[in-house]
């Protein structure tokens, strides 16, 4: 039985809607359903106990902020067993792409070989491209969830994105036709 | 501009982060460069593909029921009164305690739950910096700071002023480590802060000071009386060893 209802419900209100984006960057950054869970699980509680010094601002933000400071701290400690700093499983799903022609890698793979890519990334290039493609944040904002300076975020996301160019090596056609 | 330039201006230019002259000197020289305009279209194609439902992951409704689940039971235990709870706490210690005893070889034992309370003093001190949410009450003056945490706490944290040896009282909030209730008291050293968690003790009875670190953090602590000290930063760990030691002889 919730003891707590007022703060409860605040926090289902403005914190919970953003969940999905809160499982989505922590399943990035782990590379792993399961663990991806854990981190949600253990942020989202943080945040709950935390709740009180949020004071406006961006709830999203806020809690991708938490969901990235407890991804680190589960990595620290989960170094050596995480999948993070390998191809995801995946990887090995894909029959020879060298060879299938353009049109149909991206008919057919073509989220699956982007995923791939984005998976070979470093965390901290990994990150920033996520912030920016997949949630929208301005550079700023990037800076204040990452905490580093703007450069920084800059110039991680124009090596991401090459990083990632390079790698797929012309394939990806968002609809250039 | 030329080429070189304007690559450095490319991934801001798309992402709309240019001012106004950048952005018109990047279309400038883009209407007269076919291999820049290239570029562009190449990473405009790569954002299109990242837009992609594929990329994108849904928590479950395992993990969301596992949430509710979770959070109800975080606000019950926030609702009830610190006493009730603590002297729970202390009871389950208490027969713990009394069962280690029996079953443990004498001198052993303390040392998991030790570690696991400095993992969570350092993962409570990294949060607090990273929420950017050190104090509930912003003041330099220890007095007032103790008496701030009078009636909050089942016990009366020491607060004493170490401006002398370069660490300015900040202020204090309201935390707790693992499950104890704790005074989080914020001192300034430089450009780093640290926090001194206040907690009853495990285990009734003075210790040597103790060190570890975790994530980056360091941390000393300490048993003093019916309460354990828990001392975290970031600091050269001879350094955090110095202020601890200020801290424990002025107890």
């Amino acid at each position: 039985m919730a003891g707590n209802p007022g703060k409860l419900g605040r926090f289902e209100q403005t914190v919970l809607p953003h969940l999905d984006a809160a499982y989505s960057l922590a399943r990035w950054l782990t590379r792993n359903e399961h663990d991806a869970e854990d981190v949600v699980q253990e942020a989202v509680l943080r945040a709950f106990r935390f709740f009180e010094s949020f004071h406006g601002g961006e709830p999203r933000q806020w809690l991708l902020k938490i969901v990235r400071n407890t991804f680190y701290t589960w990595y620290d400690k989960n170094r050596k067993h995480a999948h993070t700093e390998t191809l995801g499983d995946e990887a090995m799903d894909i029959p020879g792409n060298e060879m299938t022609p353009e049109e149909v890698l991206i008919k057919e793979h073509g989220a699956q070989v982007l995923k791939d890519a984005i998976g070979t990334l470093p965390l901290e290039f990994r990150e920033v491209l996520l912030l920016r493609e997949f949630e929208g944040y301005s550079y700023k904002e990037i800076a204040d969830i990452v905490e580093v300076p703007i450069g920084t975020v800059m110039s991680r996301l124009s090596r991401a994105r090459q990083h990632l160019k390079d790698r797929l090596g012309g394939k990806v056609d968002g609809g250039r036709a | 501009m030329n080429c070189k330039e304007l690559e450095a201006l490319l991934d801001p230019y798309l992402d709309g982060e240019l001012d106004t002259a950048q952005q018109s000197s990047v279309e400038q020289h883009l209407e007269g460069c076919a291999d820049c305009r290239h570029r562009l279209e190449d990473l405009r194609a790569l954002h299109k593909a990242l837009q992609s439902k594929d990329l994108r992951f849904q928590a479950s409704d395992t993990l969301k029921q596992r949430l509710q689940g979770e959070l109800e039971k975080a606000a019950a235990r926030e609702a009830r009164p610190r006493w009730p709870r603590y002297a729970a706490a202390a009871a389950v210690v208490a027969v713990a305690v009394t069962l280690a005893w029996v079953f443990l070889p004498l001198g052993h034992g303390g040392e998991d739950e030790d570690d696991a309370m400095a993992d969570a003093a350092i993962a409570e001190h990294a949060q607090a910096l990273s929420a950017k949410h050190l104090t509930d009450l912003v003041s330099a003056d220890p007095a007032a700071v103790q008496s701030w945490f009078t009636g909050k706490l089942p016990f009366n944290p020491p607060v004493h002023d170490f401006a002398a040896q370069g660490y300015t009282l900040v202020g204090a909030r309201l935390d707790h480590v693992k499950d104890e209730p704790a005074a989080a008291l914020v001192y300034q050293h430089g450009a780093d802060y640290v926090t001194v968690f206040v907690c009853p003790a495990l285990k009734a009875g003075d210790t040597d000071l103790d060190a570890d670190n975790d994530s980056g953090y360091d941390i000393v602590y300490w048993n003093q009386g019916a309460l354990s000290f828990w001392v975290v930063g970031k600091l050269d760990p001879a350094e955090l060893k110095r202020f601890s030691e200020s801290l424990h002889a002025s107890i």
